[in-house]
């Protein structure tokens, strides 16, 4: 038997439309979208506190409708993270949707994730201690917006297991989305880490779609062919834990070493240390083969028991940003776009606003390399002046956002606004990683529809 | 010759740390990519990064380096007022270094 899955979504912000088309282009098994970055869950929280029915990625329900409409349901079962912050709602939104079509579909949703409600609770046995800084969690107590414990795959399994066509979750691991269903296809035992390993390799390999088929290609992405619509991944994978990445015959893209290599290097630390709440796996086992075109064959993986302790991602309320942008062109581009970021510097002084941090930059000259970047050979032709400002105090940001229109009594050749004659004034929300002992996490897995 | 003739790359964040895979486009030339990337090598190329540590794993099985360089996103991507908060172009930065090894130690093809 082998088993495949398909990702159709890697990040809230990826093309909607690519789920129904790997769905009609691969013979899926399972089909996993995953929504969330560490940083989307106080985004949804925010939602979620203006309306109690909100707080999950709401893309998700057209999508699975679309699905539905399809018949891609009763062969394919879906898993997503779309949950968010509020897994429930999604789960009878979707609930709804489908039985408004007349598919009535079983969605589990999977909650547990979210503490933030039991917070207190936990802090009476948990430092939270930052684990990247070592700050203690007081520094930012009263500032927080959001806080999700990652889950492993056991509430996804009972899911499965319970018949859902969907499951959907919060704040699980993007790679137990494909670990699940392998362990309930499979059978794999608690403690087979090699084969756990694997698909959780699987699941690292496909969580972030076509970056594994051709995007973000460093090695060569001039060659890539069909770059303007890249197929999206699928994992086949054996009883043993073995696995092929492919995708689907005739889309755009390339699946061969050098793409699989770059998606495994991506966002890791330790190769030989990969914590997830279900196993540790060992990166460096890790065998690639080319077996044919845009197929790449991975076996050997290697894997251990997980860490006494789940990660917990608490976001929080960290200030304001704005950026401010200007375009000028020659000649003398540089000199215009200095002349403005010091107009606006000298501004923010004599009005007194409280500015906590501030950046200025010149696109076309290192505003991304800095003093990386190749030596001018001629002045560019065009640049684009950027102030970027972070401050506690809303009112001076908002203040200084208005400062770009004034541009017009600062040098001549200002080629128009960039995004509005106003800056946005956003709110700062910044990440705080901490550890709980995983006894203390527990999960509940409802089924609607 | 620039390390991105014999190597590529991918970078991206974890918190307020970068990490940058580097493999071998030739799986031949790993020993001599592990002699010239080394992690002072690393944290002396980004120098204008307000970078604290480097910290290099090995993947000889994927004959690739794996670096970690911590604080280079000074705050991580919500909070820098950097470009490219996220690190994805600091591998790119990195491939155009200039080897500083013998150009006859690497396997071309």
């Amino acid at each position: 038997m082998t088993i495949r899955i398909g990702c159709g979504i890697g990040w809230w912000g990826d093309d909607v439309d690519a789920p129904l088309r790997l769905a009609q282009s691969a013979n899926l098994d399972y089909l996993i979208m995953d929504f969330l970055a560490e940083l989307t869950m106080s985004i949804l929280k925010k939602a979620q506190m203006r309306d109690s029915s909100m707080g999950y990625a709401n893309d998700i329900v057209p999508i699975v409708a679309g699905l539905a409409t399809a018949n891609v349901f009763g062969k394919t079962r879906v898993l997503s993270n779309a949950g968010g912050v509020n897994p429930i709602s999604c789960a009878e939104a979707i609930a709804k949707a489908t039985s408004d079509l007349g598919i009535p579909l079983r969605v589990a949703a999977v909650t547990g994730d979210d503490i933030y409600a039991r917070l207190d609770e936990v802090l009476k046995s948990v430092s939270f201690e930052n684990i990247d800084t070592g700050r203690p969690f007081s520094d930012i107590a009263d500032r927080v917006l959001s806080a999700n414990v990652y889950l492993g795959i056991d509430p996804l399994c009972e899911g499965l297991q319970r018949g859902a066509d969907v499951v959907i979750c919060g704040r699980s691991t993007d790679t137990a989305l494909a670990l699940a269903p392998l362990v309930t296809e499979f059978g794999w035992a608690d403690d087979d880490w090699n084969r756990r390993a694997a698909g959780i390799v699987a699941g690292h390999l496909i969580e972030c779609t076509a970056q594994v088929t051709g995007g973000m290609h460093q090695a060569g992405w001039m060659d890539v062919p069909g770059m303007e619509l890249l197929g999206y991944p699928i994992v086949e994978v054996e009883a043993d834990g073995t696995f092929v990445v492919t995708k689907p015959e005739g889309s755009g893209g390339v699946v061969d070493i050098s793409t699989v290599t770059e998606q495994l290097l991506y966002e890791i630390q330790d190769p030989a240390r990969f914590e997830t709440p279900d196993v540790t796996v060992d990166f460096t086992s890790i065998h690639l083969e080319r077996i044919g075109a845009d197929r790449v064959r991975v076996s050997g993986v290697c894997g251990g028991p997980p860490p006494p302790t789940s990660k917990v991602s608490v976001t929080y309320s960290d200030g304001w940003s704005t950026t401010l942008l200007w375009p000028y062109a020659e000649p003398n581009a540089i000199e215009k776009a200095e002349a403005t970021l010091r107009r606006t510097t000298t501004t923010i002084d004599r009005l007194g606003l409280e500015i906590d941090e501030i950046r200025t930059d010149v696109f076309g000259a290192g505003a991304i390399m800095g003093p990386r970047a190749s030596k001018l050979t001629s002045p560019p032709v065009e640049v684009l002046a950027r102030l970027a400002a972070r401050s506690n105090s809303r009112s001076s940001l908002e203040r200084l956002s208005s400062e770009i229109a004034p541009a017009y009594s600062g040098p001549p050749g200002h080629a128009g606004f960039v995004g509005g004659a106003k800056g946005r004034v956003s709110q700062v929300v910044s990440h705080w990683p901490a550890l709980m002992p995983r006894e203390m996490v527990g999960t509940t897995v409802g089924v609607f529809g | 010759m620039k390390l991105g003739e014999v190597a590529y790359a991918r970078s991206g964040d974890k918190g307020a740390n970068a990490n940058v895979g580097v493999a071998c486009r030739n799986r031949a030339n790993f020993e001599t990519l592990r002699t010239e990337l080394t992690a002072e090598r690393v944290a002396t190329y980004f120098k204008d990064l307000p970078i604290t540590d480097v910290v290099r794993y090995e993947l000889p099985n994927l004959a690739a380096l794996n670096f970690i360089l911590k604080n280079a996103l000074d705050g991580g991507v919500a909070r820098s007022l950097r470009m490219d908060p996220q690190g994805k172009t600091l591998g790119e930065s990195l491939m155009m270094m200039e080897l500083t090894q013998d150009s006859s130690l690497w396997e071309l093809a």
